[in-house]
């Protein structure tokens, strides 16, 4: 029993902690470029920051997933469910998917925006293009949460 | 909805009129010239041309002009200020106006005056600071009765020392009394300031021991030997007085901000004046005339020929100009004024090419279904359109930002209806609403609970990607038809899209729900279509094995299709997330409202933080991945994009907004009526 709500934490630590390294190795790396074109032109902040934030998503993804958990197991309120082991080896492998491509995701996606910023930095006009192209690698990370979530709502208490 | 039909044209124009001939153009944004070199065309009496305004010099005056601007925009009223940062609005002018300005406005006088004001402004700034540093210097020595300097029997010299060698070093001092004399003035920052009186041959003993004591000396010796307190005294009246010249440099240069407006057109009006001169290395000239070659829309071409006649009489021609091999025609796309804002994704993905369709319209219905999918909160629908309403109306933008803002209201009236259906409102519990009637109301509202029953959503999604997908096929083979290439449209877009179609037909069937009864006939068709597939998808090829072969790979298309559809699938991933976090937002406002006295405010800021939070987020993600749905998913079927985009040359607008005449642009009858902002200004 007590090892079936350890299993379900676990499952939600690492959606948080995977996805959320992901994101903040992303993060760092676009900040890092971003920082570059700001120092040389301070009014492309706005447009400079919005590539940054993208690789944030993998972090809230897993954060979601965590609290899809949590609540599964009435850790947020609420009564907590006795869940046997068994339910909670498996909310541990259904928080998996978003936690591994959070992390993939959000490193590369990272990457892609750093060399947007290039983008930003010397044709403006077509910044959005830098942004469709680092959502290119937000996708797996999407389908990574649309599989937890649809994993979790399908486990049965 | 099209992309405009954009031709090739000479334009050929009287020598002494070319200039009225740009203008004309310039202001209808009628011309994107190309340069003309003689290998291209041969004219016969080629002769040199030589720029009527050449040495009028307008990139000098602009930057002038920029000049002038920059330097009063400090003296402008704050409340001004503040209002041209905040709500831009252009300054409304006629032609007459601009007329009259550079009639009447001695703006090159003006300019040399703020030349000069600014100059003498900042010599007078920088004696302040050098009085100011003097100041600051000597003062630390005002008790000094005597000036420092060399006397006939002794030298007085000034300096300071740290506060805790000052005993050591009087004692010093004492000893060697017959020598020297200090006087301690005054502490400042821990060290003291004195000055020392000492005898003629002793100055270099002084400075030796001094130097022991970290003593740091300081030359003040002026030419006329006042005292510290009479210098500091001049020091005072010179600043007062280099103050008063400020005040009255600054009361001058107050007095020239009257004309900051009419600076404001003259930057417009000389930023045009310069393109249209830059332009003017594209042209080629004979001894009569001169000739332009550039691309024109086709829907201004009545209008330009009208002002030319006006302004020309019949000493002109326009003729069609043959493309070069290759050469791409630059394109613009245009939109009725409700699908405009759709126009914001399609800049995104860059223009179609001159003969492709325009995706604007095609794509709109698509995108904002799935921008309302992704967000699916009835509540945060509202707020996007409210804020996005609220820019619009607060800061009147124009241009990408003004389509975009627009879309957002566009977008959150669709998230507003498919929250509402969907049961999303703020991430509340619609069951447990304290006020049942309300919830009994939201409750009859939804139809579908993605959180309950995500399947059915899920292939909610998957049903419109195929949707999506066929109509894209569909249109590419309208399109192809359109331009008479029959077989590319039937074996490349038809196939694709009728096998499709009877695919999904199938599946149908398959679940009974839609032809249970031709399930045979289905299949049959299905085969019939992969069949003609493989026998037509390798035509390109040599030789019956590589046809077949490429025929049998392309089947692998499906694959392609498949993965398409399935991309939609995010589209409920989007949903659930906003809806989610919402939830979450309200539970930890919740967790923090019990805390004591404090916990509502902690609880409203969390709400109010969190939601906001929320909704940027995924107004973001709703955005770019409707849109990448557009780009990966939708253009393909149809079109390659990457035209050339339509650059004409125009009258940009950093101040103002030229109103036209109805009659265009050169109708300078005497309509004497000032623009009334410009008399209130003066």
């Amino acid at each position: 029993m007590e090892l079936g709500l350890a299993l379900a934490i676990l499952g939600a630590a690492l959606a948080v902690g995977l996805a959320g390294m992901g994101s903040a190795l992303g993060v760092g790396i676009a900040g890092q470029s971003a920082s570059g074109v700001v120092s040389e032109d301070p009014e492309k902040f706005g447009k400079v920051l919005l590539l940054e934030a993208l690789p944030g998503t993998q972090g809230i993804y897993g954060f979601l997933a965590a609290i899809m958990v949590l609540q599964k197991v009435g850790l947020l309120g609420g009564e907590l469910v006795q869940i046997s082991s068994s339910i909670g080896w498996q909310l541990l492998f259904a928080a998996l998917p978003i936690a591994l491509t959070g992390l993939l995701s959000g490193m590369y996606q990272g990457k892609v925006c750093a060399a947007g910023m290039g983008i930003v930095a010397k044709k403006p006009a077509e910044s959005g293009k830098a942004i469709i192209l680092a959502a290119m690698v937000e996708t797996y990370a999407v389908l990574g949460l649309l599989a937890t979530i649809l994993l979790i709502n399908g486990i049965q208490i | 909805m099209a992309v405009r039909s954009i031709n090739k044209k000479y334009l050929v124009v009287p020598k002494d009129k070319y200039q009225i001939a740009l203008e004309i153009l310039q202001s209808y944004a009628a011309i994107q010239l190309e340069p003309l070199s003689d290998d291209e065309l041969e004219l016969e009496g080629r002769d040199d041309f030589k720029p009527l305004d050449d040495n009028d010099k307008s990139e000098y005056w602009l930057s002038n002009i920029k000049f002038a601007l920059n330097f009063l925009k400090d003296y402008l009223p704050k409340t001004k200020k503040a209002g041209f940062s905040f709500k831009k609005e252009n300054i409304v002018v006629t032609e007459n106006d601009i007329e009259r300005i550079l009639a009447e406005f001695p703006f090159k006088q003006v300019v040399k005056d703020l030349e000069n004001q600014e100059k003498a402004y900042n010599e007078n700034k920088n004696v302040l600071s050098v009085l100011r540093r003097e100041e600051k210097l000597i003062a630390n020595w005002k008790d000094l009765a005597i000036h420092p300097g060399s006397y006939s029997e002794f030298e007085v010299v000034v300096g300071s020392l740290p506060v805790q060698k000052m005993t050591e070093f009087e004692h010093k001092i004492k000893m060697e009394s017959h020598f020297f004399d200090f006087i301690s003035l005054q502490e400042q920052d821990r060290r003291i300031f004195g000055a020392a009186v000492i005898l003629g041959t002793e100055v270099e003993k002084f400075e030796q021991l001094a130097h022991l004591y970290d003593w740091q000396g300081e030359k003040l010796d002026f030419k006329d030997r006042k005292t510290i307190k009479d210098l500091l005294f001049e020091i005072d009246t010179k600043k007062r007085e280099a103050k008063r010249k400020l005040k009255e440099i600054e009361g001058e240069i107050q007095k020239n901000i009257v004309y900051y407006k009419n600076f404001q057109i003259l930057h417009d009006y000389y930023t045009w004046r310069t393109e249209r001169y830059n332009e003017t290395k594209k042209m080629l000239a004979t001894k009569s005339s001169v000739v332009l070659q550039g691309w024109v829309p086709e829907d201004l071409l009545t209008r330009i020929k009208q002002q030319f006649k006006k302004a020309m009489g019949d000493e002109w021609a326009i003729l069609p100009a043959p493309l070069k091999d290759n050469e791409e025609v630059p394109v613009e796309i245009q939109n009725h004024p409700g699908v405009l804002p759709f126009e914001a994704v399609t800049d995104i993905y860059g223009n179609p090419k001159s003969d492709e369709p325009d995706p604007t319209i095609l794509l709109a219905p698509f995108f904002i279904v799935y921008f309302g999918l992704c967000l699916t909160d009835a509540g945060y629908g509202v707020i996007l359109s409210l804020l996005a309403g609220l820019g619009i109306y607060l800061f009147r933008p124009t241009g990408g930002m003004k389509k975009l803002l627009w879309l957002m209201v566009y977008g959150g009236a669709a998230t507003f209806i498919l929250g509402a259906l969907f049961g999303g409102w703020f991430g509340l519990n619609l069951e447990t609403l304290p006020w049942p009637w309300l919830s009994e109301l939201l409750l009859r509202l939804r139809v579908l609970n993605p959180n309950t029953d995500p399947i059915t959503v899920l292939i909610l999604t998957l049903i419109l990607g195929i949707v999506q997908i066929v109509i894209g096929l569909l249109i590419g083979f309208y399109w192809k038809i359109k331009q008479k290439k029959y077989t590319e449209a039937f074996l490349d877009s038809g196939l694709w899209a009728l096998s499709l179609i009877l695919i999904s037909l199938f599946v149908l069937s398959l679940q009974g729900i839609f032809l249970a009864d031709f399930k045979q006939w289905i299949i049959y068709s299905i085969y019939g279509c992969l069949l003609a597939l493989v026998l037509t998808q390798g035509r390109h090829y040599k030789g019956i094995v590589a046809k077949l072969g490429v025929g049998v790979i392309s089947l692998y298309n499906f694959v392609g299709y498949f993965s398409d559809v399935l991309s939609f699938s995010r589209l409920l991933a989007l949903g659930l997330a906003t809806g989610i976090i919402a939830m979450v937002v309200n539970l930890i406002a919740g967790l923090v409202w019990n805390v004591a006295y404090v916990g509502w405010l902690l609880g409203i800021i969390i709400l109010v933080g969190g939601h906001l939070f929320n909704l940027a987020i995924n107004v973001l993600g709703a955005y770019i991945h409707s849109g990448r749905l557009q780009f990966v998913e939708f253009f393909p079927k149809f079109m390659e994009g990457g035209g050339r985009k339509f650059k004409p040359i125009k009258q940009g607008s950093t101040y103002i907004k030229v109103k036209k005449e109805k009659d265009g642009p050169l109708l300078l009858d005497d309509d004497l009526s000032l623009n009334k902002d410009l008399e209130e200004d003066k």
